[in-house]
Formats: C-alpha cells, sequence, structure tokens
C-alpha cells in the first residue's frame, strides 16, 4: 500500500481563477505545487522510505503497548469537560473577561440608603462591598450583602401577571392608561427616600389633582416631616430603650459607635485610654445583638420599658406627661437608673438617647425629651428633612381606598401589605375596591395575588435611581446589568410612564433621564458623583417632628397574661427575605435557628408554665437537668399562643437573657405551604413564595393589629402536643470554663486593675498553664537556633514580601451575619437546606459562636446572662494540624502563610478536618452546588436527584473562585482569590510604569517595596462587610504601619486556643467592657471569662 | 516438634510419675482419621445448617455491600450521618472493628508458630481465614468513606501529571501501607501453610474439575523430603516476617487518633493499648466462630476444651490489659491539669454517649473476669456469651474513641450530636454477611484445620515414640493407633 498523491488537474491554460489560495498559486510558484501535493504540512514527520509508510504490526504494536502503559501509569487526560468559550464580537467597552469591573451604587433602604460597590465580572454582579468613599459609608449587613443573590434567584417574578394569570404589556399598557384618565391614583411607597421619586411624585401631584401619596413598611416608622439620625462618633454615653440601633433597627451609621468600643481607638493608632470608650446602657426585653453589646443591660418585660424610661428622666428632671405617671420601681432598678441618669448628665451633650423605631409614641416622645434635656440634638443626634413628608401611611390608604378617594392605586413598596398589614385594617379587602391596583415587586407574594396587576419589578442593580443614604446625603443607584426579564420594570420606569403616557424599561429606560434630570450639575460632576456613588453637601436639616406624648398605662405581665414582643428576624426581615436561601440559612444571631422562626421564652418563665422540661433541655451539664440539649433542640415543641382572640401554633426555643413573663414571635414567616409541610398546614398560599420560602416558620402577623405593632399584652400560652423539626447552628451555649471568647472590664476587680487584666489576657483559662510553645526544629541551644532581637524564635517565614494576618476584635464584633453573608457571596459557598443543617452540614466558612456566660454570684439579676459571639473560621495555623494528616497533601502552607486547600487534590478522608481544634472545615457531603437541596431528600436520591433550578443562580458566582463538587472539604483560605489578584496587580503596576516612564527595566530597580502590596490595601470579604470594624487584615511584615500588626501587638489580643500551640494567623482580640462603677451590676460586668483563670 | 510421651522412664533407673500431659488430638485419633475428617468436610454434601446460614449471609452481603457502596458512590457521603463536626462515625469505627479482628489469625500463626506452642494447629487455619476476611471487610471503609472513591488512587505512589506526591507525614498514608502489607503477607502465608493440604484434598480428588483446580493451587506439592525442608524454611520465614506485623498494623492505625491534637486522641498509651484490644477482639471471634463449626462439623477431636481454654486464657490477659489502659487514660486525663482533656473524658462516661461508654466498660472490662474461673473456662455457654459480649464491646471502644471524642472537641460552639443513618448501619451488617459468607465458603471448599501440621502434633509423630512401651500400665492399646482404626464418631463427637 503506497501513500496516494493527490494530482491536481492543470488549470487550463484560458482559464483565470478569480481567487487563489495563497499569493504561491498566483505566481505558479514550484514551493506552491510541492505544497498541494503534499498531504500534510512541511513540518509533520515525513515518512523516509516505503517500510516507514506502512506501519509494520509489530511497530503498531511497539507504539500502543507503550502508549496505553503510559496512559494507564500516569492516568492523565482522564476527564477534560469539553467546553467551548466564543470571544465578544464587538467586546463591551472595559470588560476583560476573568476580571472585576467596580461600579458605585447604592441600595436603596429604610433607614437610608446603603452606598456600596457592585463587582461585577462580564456585566454580571457578583458581590457587593461598602463604598467607603460614601462619607456614611457603614459596612453592610448580611441583608445587603444577601441582595445579589436576590436578582438571579429561580423564584423571581418574571411575567406581568392580570389577575394570577401571564398578561401582555400591551394589556398592562391600557391600563395604566386607564388610571391616568381617571387621574385618582395612590402611590404607596416604602419607607425608603428618593430624591428623583420626590420630584416625580410632585410633577404627578401636579398632573393628577387626585394623586395621594402613601409610604408603608410594617418595621418603619410612618413617614414625619424629619428624621433624627445619632452621630455616634460623639456620644460618650448612650441609653437604649428597645432599640436594636446596632443591627435590625439603625439609627445612623454605626461604625463610629463600634470605633469607640475599642480602648485604642480606629485602627489601633493611640494609647489605650478607657476615657475614649462610649458607653452604652441598655434597657430591653429581648436579647438583641445591641445589648449583647452593652455595658449594662437591664431586661425589663416590654411593658416596662416606659416605665423605666419616665424614672430616667425623672432623674433627669425632664417634664413630660409620662414622668409624672412613671411607676414605682423596686430598690435595685432604682438604684440603677439613677445612677445611669447620673453618668447621662454628666455627659450631657455627648449623650444620646434612642427609642426603637416601633415602640410606642409615648416612649419616642419621652426619649425625644430626655434628648432634648441632654443637649443630644445638634450634638449626638441630627435631624434631617425627609423627603417623604406628607406622605400618608396605610390605613390612610384604605381610608381613600373605602370612601373611592383612590381608585388606581400602585403598590410600590417592598413591603407586602396583603401579609403584614396590622390584622385589623383588613388591607386586602380595600384593595379589591379598587378600580384596579398595580403591584411592582420582586415577588408574586401575598400582595402581587392580591392586586389586580403584578408587574415585576426591576432589582436595584438592574435599574437607576437614587436615594438618600443614612445621613440623607444624595446617592445614586446605577444599573450594573439590564433586567434580566424583558418584563421588569423599576419604580421610576413606572411613575414616568404615567406621566409621559409611555412604559419605558431597560435600554430604553426613562429612570436614566430622570434621575439625570434630578441631578442638577454639569457632566463632569455628574461623572463624578456616580464614580464616587454620592453627592457631596445634599442633606437638608430639618426641625424635629414631634411625636405624641399620650402615655399608655400597661399592665403587670404575669406567667398568664404575657407580654408579646412581634421581633424584628435578622433572616428575613418583615417577611420580604423569605425567598432569600442565603440569609434563610444563615443562623439567627441570638437563638442559632436556621430557616423558620419559633417563639422565644425566658428558661424562668417557661418553667412558671410548665412547659420548660418540654422545650430544649438546657445544655448546661453542670445543672441538674441532663446533660445534652442536643436530641431535643431538634424536635422543638409546638405551643399556642393566644392573643386578643386569635391563636397561632409556633415552635418554642428557651431565649437566655429574655425578659421574664415576655414571648417573642419574630415577623415575617409562614407566607406559603405546600403538601410536603411537616405540620401539615398546606396547600396555602403555595405561590406566594418559592422554592426557599414555602413551608418555612409561622405567621405571627394575624395577632398584630395597628395597635400593638411591636408590643401586645395579655398573651396566654399553652403546649400542644405537636413537635416541629428545628434547625440549630449551636447547640451549646455555654464555654463551660474554656476561655475563648474572652471579656474584661475597665474596673479594677477582683483579678486586679484594667492594666492588669488588659495584660492578663492571653494567660485567662487553661493559657494560664500552658507551657511555651517549642519549636522541634529551632530549638533553643540547638545548632540552628536563630532568634530574633528579643531573644524569641523567629517565624518560619519563606515569603518575605507578604505574611497575611488576621485581628477579630471582640470588643466590636456584635455578631452580625455580615461576614457569614459576604464570604457566601465571595467564595461561592452552597447553600444545603434545612434538613443538611439541621444534621449539622452548614457551609459557611464562618461559624457565629454565640456563648452566653452566666455569673452565679449575680445579685442583682442572676439570670441576665452576658452574651459574647465568636465568628470562627479557620485561622490558619502556622502549624497547621490538618496539613500533617492529609495523605494526599490536599491541604498545604502557602509560602505567604496561608493554609491552602487544593480542591482538585482533595479526596475527602476528612481527617484534616477532624484533626482541626477550631473545626473550621466543611466537608462536601453532596453536590450541594449540583443538586437543589430544597427538594425535601432531593440529594439523597443521587443521580436520580433533580439538579439545580435553572442558570441564573450559578451567574452570581465569583469566577475567580472554585466551585467545588462533591467529597472535597474546604474552608476559609483568607480570600486568596483577592491576595493574588492583588499581587498581580501590583506587579502590573509596576511594569505600567517602566512603560510610562520609558525607561528600560534594568534601570528601574525591583525592590521589595516595589513588590509588595501597599499597606492594608487590599481587603477580604468579611473585613469589606463588617459594619462593627472588628476584622482587621494585613501584611505582618509591614510592621507597625499595618493595623492588623498594630492590633496583635495589643496585650488584648490572643491566641484561640493557645494551649494546643498551633500558632494562629487569626488572632481574637479581648473584649473590653466600660461598666459605671456607681452601677449596682458593675461588678458582674465583663467578667465572662476572667473567672475561668 | 511433639514430645507428648505421658511419662518418662530413664533407661536405667525407678519410674518417676510424671503428671500426664493433656492430649492436644483426643480419642487417639489416627492420621487416617484426621484426613478423613478434615477432607471429609470439603468432599461431601454440607449439612442443612450450613446453606441456612449461606444464602442469608450471601445475601445480606450483596445488599448491604453492593447496595451500600453503589448507593454511597453515588449519592454521596452525606448518606451516611457525618456532620461538620463529627467527620468519622461507623465507617472508621468498623474499619478499626474489622482490623481489629483480624489479629488473632497472625498472631495464632506467626507468634504461636515462633514460641512453639503446638496448640495452634488446630486452629490457625481458619483464624488465618478469618484474619483474610476480616481485613477484606476492613479495607471496604476507608476505601469507600472517602468523598471521592474514584480519586482514591492519589493515596498510592504512582506517577501522576501533577507531580504530587503522597504525604508521608499522614498517619492515614501509613494507614495505607500498614494495612496493604498486612493483608499481602496474611494471604501469603495463610496460602503457603495451606499447600501441603490442598495436595491431599487433590490427591483424594476424582480426576476432573475438582483435581484441577486443587492442583493449580496446589502447586505441585508431592510431599518430597526436598519440598518440606524449602517449605518449612519458608514458613519459618514468613511467620518471622509476620510477627512484627501484628504488632504493626493496629500500633498504625492508633497513629490515626494518638498523632492528633484531638482531647481523648492525643495519648502515647495508644499503640499498646490497640494491640492489645485487638488480640482481645480477634480472639473472641474465633471463639465466635470456632465454637460452632467445632460443633456443626464433629471437630471436638481436634479442637478439644484445652484450646478454648487457652483461648479463654488469653481474652482474660488482653482485656485486663485492655481495662488498665482505660483507666489509665482516664487518670493521665485528670492528671494533665488540661481542662480539655479531663472534659473529653468526663463527657465520654457522662456525655450524652455514656451508654456507649458503659456498653465498652462492662462488655470489655468486666465480662471477660468471668474467665478467672476454671469452670467459666469450661462453659462453653460460657465461653460464646462472653466472646459475644467482647465483640460487642469492641465495636463500641472504637465508637467511643471516634464518635464520642469528635462530638465534644475544643469549642462547645461546634459541639454536635452524631448518630448514624440507616445506609451506615446496612453495610455494616453487610459487611457481616460478607465475613460470613467467606467463612462458609472457606469451610465449604478448604480445609479448615491443618491437617499436615495437626498430624505433626500426634504422640506418634514422635520419632521417639513407643506405644508399646510407653503405655506399659495400659493393656487396652496394644497395637499403634495409626495402625488401627477407630469406629466413626457422630457429630457430637461422642464414639459409637
Amino acid at each position: 500500500m503506497s501513500k496516494r498523491i493527490w494530482q491536481h488537474p492543470e488549470i487550463p491554460a484560458e482559464e483565470t481563477t478569480v481567487s487563489w489560495r495563497s499569493v504561491g498559486q498566483l505566481e505558479g510558484s514550484p514551493a506552491f505545487r510541492e505544497y498541494l501535493e503534499r498531504e500534510f504540512p512541511a513540518s509533520a514527520a515525513a515518512m523516509a522510505d516505503e517500510a516507514d509508510a506502512e506501519t509494520s504490526r509489530r511497530s503498531f504494536l511497539k507504539l500502543m503497548g507503550a502508549s496505553s502503559a503510559l496512559a494507564g501509569l500516569s492516568m492523565v487526560a482522564c476527564r477534560r469537560a469539553e467546553k467551548y468559550t466564543v470571544p465578544y464580537t464587538q467586546a463591551p467597552e472595559w470588560v476583560i473577561p476573568g476580571k472585576a469591573l467596580y461600579y458605585a451604587s447604592s441600595m436603596p433602604r429604610a433607614t437610608g440608603a446603603v452606598p456600596v460597590v457592585v463587582t461585577t465580572f462580564e456585566g454580571r454582579p457578583t458581590k457587593l462591598a461598602p463604598n467607603t468613599l460614601h462619607p456614611d459609608s457603614d459596612g453592610t449587613d448580611a441583608f445587603v450583602q444577601a441582595s445579589v443573590l436576590d436578582m438571579y434567584s429561580p423564584s423571581r417574578s418574571q411575567k406581568i401577571l392580570h389577575h394570577g394569570k401571564v398578561a401582555k404589556r400591551a394589556d398592562l399598557e391600557k391600563a395604566l392608561a386607564e388610571a391616568t384618565a381617571s387621574g385618582k391614583v395612590g402611590f404607596l411607597f416604602g419607607a425608603d427616600e428618593s430624591p428623583t421619586r420626590t420630584r416625580l411624585t410632585k410633577e404627578l401631584a401636579a398632573k393628577f389633582s387626585g394623586a395621594k401619596f402613601y409610604s408603608y413598611e410594617p418595621l418603619a416608622p410612618a413617614a414625619t416631616a424629619s428624621r433624627a439620625v445619632a452621630d455616634f462618633s460623639k456620644a460618650d454615653r448612650i441609653i437604649s430603650f428597645d432599640c436594636d440601633f446596632a443591627s435590625l433597627d439603625q439609627q445612623g451609621p454605626v461604625t463610629p459607635f463600634f470605633d469607640r468600643r475599642k480602648p485604642e481607638g480606629k485602627g489601633y493608632k493611640a494609647q489605650r485610654d478607657v476615657k475614649s470608650m462610649n458607653r452604652l446602657y441598655a434597657v430591653e426585653s429581648i436579647f438583641s445583638l445591641t445589648g449583647g453589646m452593652a455595658d449594662h443591660r437591664l431586661r425589663v418585660e416590654p411593658s416596662k420599658v416606659l416605665g423605666i424610661a419616665a424614672a430616667v428622666a425623672k432623674k433627669l428632671n425632664v417634664s413630660h406627661p409620662a414622668v409624672a405617671s412613671a411607676p414605682a420601681l423596686d430598690a435595685k432598678t432604682q438604684q440603677w437608673v439613677d445612677a445611669a441618669a447620673d453618668d447621662l448628665l454628666a455627659a450631657k451633650g455627648k449623650a444620646l438617647a434612642l427609642a426603637g423605631s416601633r415602640t410606642a409614641p409615648a416612649l419616642r416622645s419621652l426619649v425625644q425629651a430626655i434628648n432634648a434635656s441632654l443637649d443630644a440634638v445638634g450634638n449626638t443626634l441630627q435631624v434631617l428633612q425627609s423627603d417623604n413628608a406628607g406622605f400618608g401611611d396605610l390605613a390612610a390608604l384604605k381610608k381613600d381606598l373605602d370612601s373611592a378617594a383612590v381608585e388606581y392605586v400602585f403598590l410600590l413598596t417592598p413591603a407586602n401589605p396583603a401579609y403584614d398589614a396590622p390584622s385589623d385594617l383588613d388591607f386586602v379587602a380595600s384593595l379589591q375596591k379598587a378600580k384596579a391596583s398595580f403591584h411592582l415587586g420582586l415577588r408574586t407574594d401575598a400582595t402581587a395575588h392580591a392586586a389586580t396587576w403584578h408587574i415585576p419589578a426591576a432589582h436595584y442593580l438592574e435599574s437607576w435611581s437614587d436615594a438618600r443614604s443614612a445621613k440623607g446625603l444624595h446617592t445614586l443607584v446605577q444599573p450594573m446589568i439590564l433586567p434580566l426579564y424583558d418584563d421588569c420594570v423599576s419604580e421610576l420606569e413606572l411613575l414616568s410612564a404615567l406621566l409621559d403616557g409611555k412604559l419605558t424599561s431597560g435600554e430604553d429606560s426613562a429612570a436614566f433621564a430622570a434621575v439625570r434630570k434630578t441631578f442638577s450639575g454639569d457632566n463632569a460632576a455628574w461623572k463624578k458623583a456616580l464614580r464616587e456613588g454620592f453627592v457631596a453637601g445634599t442633606a437638608v436639616n430639618g426641625a424635629l417632628a414631634a411625636e405624641t406624648s399620650a402615655t399608655v398605662s400597661y399592665q403587670a405581665a404575669s406567667e398568664t397574661s404575657l407580654d408579646v414582643i412581634f421581633s424584628t428576624d435578622g433572616s428575613v426581615f418583615d417577611g420580604r427575605w423569605i425567598d432569600n436561601a442565603w440569609l434563610q440559612e444563615s443562623p439567627d444571631p441570638i437563638s442559632k435557628l436556621t430557616w423558620d422562626n419559633a417563639a422565644l421564652i425566658a428558661p424562668k418563665t417557661a418553667k412558671a408554665l410548665g412547659i420548660y422540661d418540654q422545650v430544649i433541655l438546657l445544655e448546661d451539664p453542670r445543672a441538674a437537668s441532663p446533660v445534652d440539649g442536643e436530641a431535643g433542640n431538634r424536635r422543638a415543641p409546638v405551643i399556642k399562643v393566644a392573643l386578643g382572640g386569635k391563636e397561632i401554633e409556633i415552635p418554642v426555643l428557651i431565649a437566655f437573657g429574655l425578659a421574664e413573663n415576655t414571648i417573642v414571635l419574630p415577623l415575617g414567616y409562614g407566607q406559603g405551604y405546600d403538601k410536603d409541610d411537616e405540620l401539615n398546614r398546606g396547600p396555602v398560599n403555595a405561590g406566594h413564595v418559592g422554592l426557599v420560602g414555602v413551608n418555612r416558620g409561622v405567621n405571627v402577623y394575624p395577632l398584630r393589629d395597628s395597635a400593638t405593632t411591636y408590643m401586645a399584652q395579655g398573651a396566654t400560652v399553652s403546649l400542644t402536643d405537636k413537635r416541629y423539626s428545628v434547625a440549630l447552628t449551636q447547640e451549646h451555649h455555654a464555654m463551660y470554663g474554656r476561655a475563648l471568647a474572652r471579656e474584661i472590664s475597665t474596673l479594677d476587680g477582683e483579678k486586679g486593675s484594667f492594666e492588669k487584666q488588659y495584660d492578663a489576657v492571653a494567660k485567662q483559662g487553661n493559657d494560664s498553664h500552658a507551657p511555651k510553645n517549642i519549636s522541634l526544629y529551632r530549638q533553643e541551644g540547638s545548632s540552628t537556633w536563630d532568634p530574633d532581637k528579643n531573644g524569641n524564635a523567629k517565624p518560619h517565614l519563606s515569603d518575605d514580601l507578604h505574611q497575611w494576618a488576621m485581628n477579630i476584635d471582640l470588643s466590636s464584633c456584635m455578631g452580625c451575619n455580615a461576614c457569614l453573608v459576604a464570604c457566601q457571596a465571595e467564595n461561592n459557598i452552597p447553600v444545603v437546606g434545612k434538613e443538611q443543617v439541621a444534621k449539622g452540614r452548614a457551609m459557611h466558612w464562618i461559624r457565629m459562636d454565640r456563648y452566653f456566660a452566666q455569673n452565679k454570684d449575680n445579685t442583682f439579676d442572676a439570670d441576665s446572662p452576658a452574651m459574647v459571639p465568636q465568628p470562627v473560621a479557620c485561622v490558619q495555623c502556622e502549624s497547621a494540624p490538618c496539613e500533617t494528616v492529609c495523605p494526599v497533601n490536599a491541604t498545604v502552607h502557602t509560602e505567604d502563610g496561608l493554609n491552602a486547600m487544593a480542591y482538585n487534590r482533595c479526596i475527602g478522608t476528612r481527617y484534616c478536618a477532624n484533626n482541626c481544634p477550631y473545626k473550621a472545615r466543611r466537608f462536601n457531603y453532596f453536590d450541594y452546588n449540583k443538586r437543589n437541596p430544597l427538594i425535601a431528600h432531593n440529594l439523597y436520591k443521587g443521580p436520580a436527584g433533580v439538579t439545580q433550578v435553572g442558570e441564573a443562580p450559578h451567574l452570581q458566582r465569583n469566577p475567580n473562585v472554585t466551585v467545588r463538587m462533591r467529597g472535597v472539604m474546604e474552608k476559609c483560605t483568607y480570600c486568596v482569590q483577592r491576595l493574588k489578584d492583588a499581587k498581580i496587580r501590583q506587579k502590573r503596576g509596576q511594569k505600567q510604569e517602566v512603560l510610562l516612564s520609558g525607561k528600560t527595566s534594568p534601570d528601574v530597580p525591583v525592590t521589595t517595596g516595589t513588590l509588595r502590596i501597599p499597606v492594608d490595601s487590599v481587603k477580604v470579604a468579611c473585613q469589606e462587610a463588617c459594619p462593627a470594624d472588628a476584622i482587621s487584615f494585613g501584611n505582618l511584615l509591614d510592621e507597625k504601619a499595618a493595623t492588623v500588626v498594630r492590633g496583635r501587638e495589643l496585650a488584648r489580643s490572643y491566641e484561640l486556643l493557645h494551649y494546643i500551640g498551633t500558632i494562629p494567623r487569626t488572632l481574637y482580640m479581648a473584649r473590653v467592657k466600660n461598666p459605671n462603677e456607681k452601677m449596682p451590676d458593675a461588678k458582674f460586668v465583663g467578667t465572662a471569662t476572667i473567672h475561668m483563670a | 516438634m511433639a514430645h507428648a510421651s505421658t511419662t518418662h522412664e530413664p533407661r536405667n533407673g525407678p519410674k518417676l510419675p510424671v503428671l500426664e500431659r493433656e492430649h492436644l488430638i483426643l480419642n487417639n485419633r489416627s492420621y487416617h482419621w484426621i484426613t478423613e475428617r478434615i477432607c471429609g468436610i470439603v468432599e461431601n454434601k454440607q449439612p442443612l445448617l450450613w446453606w441456612l446460614l449461606f444464602i442469608p449471609s450471601a445475601l445480606v452481603a450483596m445488599l448491604g455491600v453492593g447496595g451500600g457502596l453503589a448507593l454511597l458512590v453515588s449519592t454521596g457521603v452525606g448518606v451516611w450521618g457525618m456532620t461538620n463536626t463529627v467527620f468519622w462515625g461507623w465507617d472508621i469505627t468498623n474499619f478499626v472493628f474489622w482490623i481489629g479482628i483480624g489479629h488473632a489469625g497472625t498472631l495464632i500463626s506467626a507468634i504461636l508458630f515462633l514460641t512453639r506452642q503446638n496448640w495452634r494447629t488446630s486452629i490457625n487455619r481458619a483464624a488465618e481465614a478469618m484474619t483474610i476476611f476480616a481485613v477484606c471487610c476492613a479495607g471496604i471503609f476507608p476505601a469507600f468513606h472517602v468523598g471521592r472513591v474514584w480519586m482514591a488512587w492519589f493515596l498510592a505512589p504512582i506517577p501522576n501529571s501533577n507531580a504530587i506526591w503522597q504525604n508521608f507525614k499522614s498517619p492515614l498514608l501509613w494507614d495505607v501501607f500498614a494495612v496493604s502489607t498486612y493483608f499481602t503477607v496474611s494471604l501469603i502465608f495463610w496460602f503457603l501453610g495451606m499447600v501441603p493440604d490442598l495436595a491431599t484434598i487433590r490427591d483424594r480428588a476424582k480426576p476432573g474439575l475438582r483435581k484441577m483446580l486443587y492442583g493449580i493451587f496446589a502447586l505441585g506439592w508431592r510431599g518430597g523430603n526436598r519440598q518440606w525442608s524449602h517449605y518449612e524454611m519458608a514458613y519459618l520465614l514468613l511467620a518471622a516476617l509476620s510477627t512484627p506485623l501484628v504488632l504493626s498494623v493496629h500500633s498504625v492505625v492508633s497513629f490515626d487518633f494518638a498523632t492528633s491534637v484531638v482531647p481523648g486522641w492525643h495519648t502515647t498509651i495508644f499503640p499498646p493499648y490497640f494491640v492489645a484490644g485487638a488480640v482481645f477482639g480477634g480472639f473472641a471471634m474465633v471463639l465466635t466462630i470456632m465454637i460452632p463449626a467445632r460443633a456443626i462439623y464433629g471437630l471436638h477431636d481436634m479442637i478439644t476444651m484445652k484450646h478454648i481454654e487457652n483461648m479463654a486464657k488469653i481474652i482474660l490477659l488482653t482485656g485486663t490489659i485492655v481495662g488498665y489502659a482505660y483507666l489509665m487514660e482516664l487518670f493521665v486525663a485528670f492528671y494533665s491539669g488540661a481542662i480539655y482533656e479531663m472534659e473529653a473524658f468526663k463527657y465520654r462516661m457522662t456525655g450524652p454517649y455514656w451508654w456507649a461508654y458503659l456498653a465498652m466498660m462492662s462488655c470489655n472490662v468486666i465480662s471477660p473476669q468471668v474467665f478467672w474461673f476454671k469452670k467459666c473456662r469450661e462453659n462453653l455457654w460460657v465461653i460464646m456469651a462472653v466472646s459475644m459480649a467482647v465483640n460487642v464491646g469492641m465495636w463500641f471502644e472504637r465508637f467511643v474513641i471516634i464518635v464520642t471524642t469528635l462530638a465534644r472537641m475544643w469549642l462547645p460552639g461546634d459541639w454536635k450530636y452524631y448518630s448514624a443513618s440507616p445506609f451506615e448501619i446496612i453495610l455494616f451488617v453487610g459487611t457481616i454477611g460478607m465475613f460470613l459468607m467467606l467463612f462458609l465458603l472457606f469451610l465449604k471448599f478448604l480445609p479448615c484445620i491443618n491437617i499436615a501440621e495437626v498430624k505433626w502434633t500426634l504422640r506418634e509423630s514422635d520419632p521417639h515414640f513407643d506405644d508399646i512401651n510407653d503405655h506399659p500400665d495400659d493393656g487396652t492399646v496394644k497395637i499403634p493407633a495409626y495402625q488401627h482404626e477407630l469406629p466413626e464418631t457422630t457429630d457430637k463427637g461422642t464414639t459409637v
């Protein structure tokens, strides 16, 4: 068999070809003829002779044998995914595939827009970070971090609905025209403020004489002419009455508050100074995160808070109707109040009183009076004019609907009034009276179903808008991407449609023009505003709007007549986040409950009610009750709560530190059930929620009416025989004498002065007699001994540019979930579902441990424990126990001090995780990323199970982080992708500088200074998000210039579990409590761990 | 070799009374009887009971191991009950349990061989088989408990395109080598010891497939002097090679725990404690299996009460060592002064898994103490009960060490309760089925007692044996036993 040679026919002489394969053909060069005749290009191996041309059987076997042996041995290229990448035919501006682009924007909220920087990859927003250019930048809480997931949610509303059926856009436009023709239109906004919206409402009011405006959010106060914003940087003494200003009920940017929880000041730049610290008194009934931070916390029934405030006011000589009717307090409480009031008075002008935004007007008015007497307004309290002045409330809308003053209503609020309106309003019935109602929302919730029209809303990352930040600055909202679904419309687009008669969206959006019009400056100013995200100096001060001061009298609560608090939920807020899987899976900061809500009740009250034994067995092994609450934790008993003739059934948990005779009912759950519900409540409203929110918790809104939006009285509780499974991420709540999260007091106590306590932080607990950690390799006296200038062993560093480290300052960490959710967003951490969380398989890389410490000698209130949170992620041990035990070298140390995970190498023996003292590793027991964990038992079906719904959730993923498959261990690696990116940028920057300077590279020296990333310039996701400024991260080799180094050199920083000698790179810093020595409980404050030595 | 003479008469001098040495083989069984009896098991039809045991265990093995692993691999380790706190549960518990079972076999065959304990010959074959099967069962767990079993070859030092070598600091890798070495050596040792017996069966078989197959495995054994001489040397060398392995394997397994930083695992007592525990559990399993087999196949003359009593004594000794280790652990934890150590043990005893600790203590420490009494060592029911208790107790020991420790480590914030899922239980039951199935197949196809070696222990095997002079007062036996056929015995071992 000889090689065939293709004979090309000669080109006929007269024919002129018009196309050539090359210039060679045109010229008819010999080289080209040869090329034509060759079967393979010249570079391919040529056969030398006839024997070569035919592969002999022998040579074939030889080759095949060798290659299959090699293939079998090395097993290379066994699995290669076939994927096609297609380049842009027209590249969008700035976009480099795989590189992030950052834009300033903001998330509108009732407490002021949160300025953010949005990370986008190829046009997909994936991650939010606070915009530090913005003066009101305040970290980003868990809600903000999780809001990006909402955009990609598979249950997001995608189609215009008319009476629940998919409708055409043209029909909607017709309906809008009808509304325009009628002129009797009402607009129900959220409690957020937006200059452009305000401008448009004025235009609407001018166009339609019958236009009426309302604002409503169930957990925000009604719109007033002005609002007061706290300036915590100036507040030395703060007293809060049922006000969780640190997390769920913000009264102004909180980072300054937390910075003043550090005796060394922000960035640890000053000498420790107790006087620089603020002091917080909290009077509250639930245990809030603010209460956890308080130096003095008084737990009282919600009905008594007004009385306490009145007693404080009395001491401060405030005149107010409530003061006269102030009840007599018992001696201990009176002493507490007197000392606190004295302290506030002494700090006049630097003191601040805060009341929860949902508390009774009487209390709020009393607190206004207290603030006035403390000279707070203008000092620690700033009053801003509100854009929403004059907007009616929901009751007003109902009245107008009933009287037909409003015929067409636009429900633009992010709330869900058909579900969360006070039960006595019967809002849905009134809504039906409207000729047409238009609901704009991201979800097809109860209101969407109650309204005539539902319009899918564009997410704030998809639309142009503007807003006012916490301190009233005009802040811009920019779209990152066109709306994912064609029918999506934004609020401004809808308002513009009524003005212009044309509904625009997407690329033609009228919102941009509207926003641009509101912004009066020139193009340069506009560009600057877009770049920075805000317009400076746009806040308008106003006069304080007085609250009604009519006082109410409460009856004393008892076991048979409990006080009820309708609390804001840390995961779903008012219920709007019920379909957000990240928030559902993030544990409640206090109860550690995920995926559901549960009633909370103090242990003593539970005992008095006779349900204690049924409820979770408390897990103190030293108590007489059985050791573990674990098995019980998983099946909480269901109680029946009766209030004002209405009843609900809800599972119950024990809550430490809660006021007695009080029951806390978190709002926002129970929006829809299907047939799989554990308590057989469904199918009810199953269409109101998506796969995440269905069958979640219990709806407590029916118990709440207009008069009792925050608290109610006279509830009774009875036990049912039902039980409900609850998924708790933490089952043990005490430290059991282990001095893990450490606390000291600024007061001189039995363990010595403040200075002595401060210096002895590292010696608390078992660490007081832990022997010095001696290296096996460079031991003192050995030939390799090479001490540093202090005579200590030098750390074993192989990278002399970067050595990463982190500090977590418990003095400002309050235990919210901002870092946890930020980490989830950054690192593609999967959601595992309730079933798996209950099994203890939550995947969060940061475990938010929260410990209660009870001081048995506490004569003031022995049942009021201290609460110390402790976020635990991988601490990047220098001597890591996980690394030595991995049989396949899948977890190894990097030269810059990270404990790295090579996911592709991991086979999943799980030994590393067993040997990790911090239990910071998470194992992919199932294919959480691939299989849908939200469908019951789906994960257990293996290949037969349902895969994730749709493409959308995958679009959120950070392309720089591997998505882990099942059977692989994962954990925190200090956002290694960010560190690598920063290093690359640093090097590239050097290169560009060289190019720009026109020098040749040998003339440009490469030094440590040029290659090292600038001090504190790289931030990790958790640190960035932290509203409390509790996490510092940086390069140890930057020495004192780096915040992280200044922090870890302080005596109050300590290694968690120093006893083992893992030499962690993450250090914790002890919490410093700043009690007032005149307070009756002063000597029990800050002793949570000090007794453990 | 055996010196089975019961009296010793000096050539010139008075006759001295000597305590009669207990016979290893009772009833003066002849060479022929032994061959017939052992080969008979292989050559005859199996009793009904064999089928009654075999069919269910084969089914359980198929469903439990086959089905259990298919589900595990296709779905994920999540079908088991582990959490992100307790990462090992029944998987490693079962691994250590089965590996422990495997210890008695090699101990009997190697160490007792080297120390010339001739009583081993009646039980060594079955015990070695048990070792092999137990290691087979054990191997399933570490191999399949990993998250990505299809990548388990990363554990083997084979060249790969990533050029990543194994981590030789990891005790888990030591395990891989220790267990595979142990398995290989045990298998060769077992097989080599069987060669003469396989040849015997071959020689007795009619021509056909059976003869051919036994012929292949008999490796051409002819029983010549040269073959015996080589064979004995090889056997001796392998025994010497296996002996350190008996000690090393479980020591290495214990390093999985001892080298960690986990309070409750990180103890220097682990290696000897684990080895003692393994021998303890292994002997209990030998008894659990051999006592019924002895009854079913009528092996009373070869597996005598002396054997059983000896094993009971070893159980008493090792059980007491294990008990000492338990108490010493507690003392050291108390003496350490470290709260983490103290509480690790406190929670073992009083924590949520107190029942496991109680089961371990009562089964392993208390129950073998009855063997101080000879009456108990001679009562098969008591021995069976204690062996069963020890099997259970040793499983619980591993459970206590692994699960209760992980559930209560350093930070109370991560403490969780672990309970096994049905699929974990199914797999474990499946391995029990597999173990029984393999053992029953072994009984059917292979000589379950070492024919050749048992014969060495007969008095007649002693070159100096003189049956007439050694029985001067016994007028009944005038003819040497090997020239004399005894009547058949019933299954109960009594002479008809």
